[in-house]
Order: structure tokens, then C-alpha cells, then sequence
């Protein structure tokens, strides 16, 4: 394919404005839309894709988390602490690349997914029962400032659908850091952002409100997305005029989603992550038993 | 813009940085772009050159180059802004949090050099 017609060049700014929308209202890098349509609608080598995509959710990232650290909505401290965690994984699913099957690795993406899809719709439904739960622990929130376990440090307030400020504490952040490890492995092999793996857990496993735990993936995906983009550009995977026209396009998608998300409430962000995880798990699936079509 | 109660300084300075690096990837690639349209030059495969070799070119107007520039801005970004929490987060004494912002550093120094 010749990246530099202007013909294929507007397709391609196309392509990644769509993922750029997607990636802001779902706080994903958008990376899981964005390679299927790059390998089987522009026919571009799946090397080439995973590169692409990789620099492509680092602007995407960035153009967000811009937006969402002004508002107060992505933790910063959390994001930091388990960077530590993406970033080593990013590294090494970025050297591994070359040397596991991607089929495999697409199966076991695909497994990953159903039960996490499963857990975001059970916890969509559960978000009224849970309410008076959390409502007390926000009680406790000035109690349990005199624990200085780390936890604690990162417990944060994000403003909520009705405007009010609504402080949220941190819970079994082993499980969010072992969670991000293998998302930055992913993230690393697979040029995805990895916040298909992170927002559920973090909402789910360490009880951070779906904002917050969407903007904070977002706020990583960056910097996870750079560690295994080096490793990318040694190998000269990353083909600039492709590159370009894929992120200035997701610079204008990621604009426009964030508008839209501004008037999108938690909830159906939620049903639509469960869908959306069950698509891609699909879609993983297939490719991984019948091969790369 | 409105910020969180804590911390505004910080979530200031992190906001311009990831603002002022993706304007100024974002303007590179697109001059960049334009350039490559109006001459249809492709890069040789193969790694970019070293920054030396990268803005020589850029200046002589080698539009691959310039796109090269514009993409290792916007990879060089996000590390810049674990860079801002680094300093911020020590200026506020908050050390723990600025180690641990050093060892991201680390980390994504360590992958640079492994690329």
C-alpha cells in the first residue's frame, strides 16, 4: 500500500478520527478497532498495524488525559503507582512480540474478556445495591485518614453526574497492580491500550467510580504505550506517513469523543464497555481458531 | 478550567505538558504530512536516524524526517510528564510518589535504550 496518496491518506485520517472517538468515550486507546481495521480493510502487515497503533493510543491518551487531569477526574498518584506495573509489562510483551504465536495470544485475549465483560454487566446492575456501601464509606474517609497504609495515599474525590464532589477510597491495589501487568503485557504485544483489562478491574476489584478508573487507564495508556514504542521504532515498524495520518486523525476523533462523553453518565459507559468487550472477545476468538484472514 | 480540590498546581503543570506536546507533535506531523502529499516522499525502511541526522534533514526539508520528529514528540510526551510528577511531586514533598515516578523514568528510559 502506498501510505502517501492522498487518496489512501484521508482514508486513513478516517479510520483513526473513528477510533479516536471510541478510544475517548470508552477509555481505551481505541487500539482494539483500530488494527482489525487496519489489517483487514487497508491490508496492512499486522507489524506494522501493532506499531501503529501503539504510537496512535499515546496520542490518544494524551489528548484525553490532558482534558481529564484539568477536571480533576484521572488519579494521578493511583495511575502513577501502577504504571510501574504497565510500564514493566509493556517492556516485556514489547520483546516477547517476536517470539510467542499471536494466535495464542489472541485466545487467551478472547478468554480474558468473557468473564470481564460478564463482570461489568453484573456490576452495572449492582451499582444501585451498592450505593449505601459506598455512601459509608465515604463517611469513613476522614476516620481512615489516620491509616497510613498506601492505599490510603491514593484515595481522591471525583466529581459525580449531579455535580457534587464525592470522595472514593482504593481497595486491594494488588489486584489492581497485577492486573496492570498483564494489560501492559498485552498493551506491549498487541498494540492495544490495555483498558479493556484496567477499568473493569479497577472498578470492579479496587471499588474506583467508572470515571475515574476510565480517565485513569486513560492517563496511563501513555506512558505504558512509550515504553514498548521504543522497542517498535528500534525495529522500524513504525512507518511515519502511515503513523502520522492514523494519529492526526485520532487527535480529531478524540476531540470529538470527548465532547460526547461529556454528556455520556457512567452507567450506559458501563453497558456499552460489557458490549464492547464481548465484540472484541469475539473477534479475537475467531481469528485465534481459524487463523488470520 | 476547573480542577480537583488537591493538588491543582500539579494537575496544572500536567495538563499544559500533555496539551503543549501533543499541539506540537500534532503541528510537526501535520506539516509534515502536508509536505509528504505535495513531494510524495517516502522513508527508507528501517529505524529513524539519530536526532542529529533527523533535524539536518528535517531542515533541509525531508518530509519522512519531519514526520519522524513529530512522532518521537508525541512518544517523548507521556515520559516528559512522568518527568513533571517526578519534580512536582518532590517539590510538594511527597517523596514516595516522586520515587515512585523516578522508577517509571527509569523503566521507560531502559526501554530507549533497549530500542
Amino acid at each position: 500500500m502506498n501510505y502517501t496518496s492522498p487518496l489512501n491518506v484521508g482514508w486513513l485520517v478516517l479510520a483513526g478520527a473513528g477510533t479516536g472517538v471510541l478510544g475517548a468515550l470508552l477509555g481505551t486507546g481505541g487500539g482494539v478497532f483500530l488494527i482489525p481495521i487496519l489489517v483487514l480493510g487497508f491490508g496492512i502487515p499486522i507489524h506494522y498495524a501493532i506499531a501503529t497503533s501503539i504510537v496512535s493510543v499515546i496520542a490518544t491518551s494524551s489528548a484525553v488525559a490532558a482534558t481529564n487531569v484539568g477536571r480533576g477526574t484521572a488519579n494521578m498518584r493511583l495511575g502513577m503507582t501502577l504504571e510501574c506495573a504497565t510500564t514493566l509489562g509493556a517492556i516485556l510483551g514489547g520483546i516477547v512480540a517476536g517470539i510467542l504465536s499471536p494466535r495464542l495470544l489472541e485466545g487467551l485475549f478472547a478468554l480474558v474478556l468473557v468473564p470481564t465483560a460478564f463482570l461489568m454487566w453484573k456490576g452495572r446492575i449492582e451499582t444501585a445495591a451498592t450505593a449505601p456501601r459506598q455512601a459509608g464509606a465515604n463517611v469513613e474517609l476522614h476516620s481512615a485518614a489516620r491509616f497510613s497504609s498506601w492505599s490510603r495515599k491514593l484515595d481522591a474525590v471525583i466529581i459525580d453526574d449531579t455535580g457534587k464532589p464525592r470522595p472514593y477510597q482504593v481497595h486491594r491495589l494488588w489486584a489492581g497492580l497485577l492486573v496492570s501487568l498483564v494489560a501492559g503485557t498485552f498493551s506491549g504485544l498487541l498494540g492495544v491500550g490495555g483498558g479493556v483489562f484496567k477499568v473493569p478491574a479497577l472498578h470492579l476489584l479496587c471499588d474506583v467510580p467508572m470515571k475515574a478508573a476510565a480517565a485513569t487507564s486513560n492517563f496511563m495508556i501513555g506512558v505504558t504505550a512509550a515504553a514498548s514504542a521504543f522497542l517498535y521504532f528500534g525495529r522500524g515498524e513504525v512507518r511515519p506517513a502511515l503513523t502520522a495520518s492514523i494519529v492526526l486523525g485520532v487527535l480529531a476523533g478524540s476531540w470529538i469523543g470527548l465532547l460526547i462523553n461529556q454528556r455520556t453518565k457512567s452507567r450506559p459507559l458501563q453497558k456499552a464497555f460489557a458490549l464492547l468487550l464481548l465484540l472484541v472477545a469475539v473477534q479475537m476468538a475467531v481469528r485465534s481458531t481459524f487463523g488470520r484472514i | 478550567m476547573k480542577t480537583a480540590p488537591s493538588q491543582p498546581r500539579l494537575t496544572t503543570w500536567v495538563h499544559w505538558t500533555l496539551s503543549g506536546g501533543v499541539a506540537l507533535s500534532g503541528s510537526t506531523l501535520l506539516a509534515g504530512l502536508v509536505m509528504t502529499l505535495a513531494t510524495g516522499r517516502h522513508a527508507a525502511p528501517g529505524p529513524p536516524p539519530d536526532w542529529q541526522s533527523l533535524f539536518t534533514q528535517a531542515l533541509s526539508g525531508d518530509p519522512p524526517a519531519l514526520l519522524f520528529i513529530g512522532l518521537l514528540l508525541l512518544v517523548g510526551t507521556p515520559v516528559l510528564r512522568v518527568f513533571v510528577l517526578a519534580v512536582g511531586w518532590f517539590i510538594e514533598r511527597e517523596h514516595s510518589f516522586a520515587v515512585i515516578a523516578l522508577v517509571v523514568l527509569a523503566l521507560l528510559v531502559s526501554s530507549a535504550l533497549l530500542g
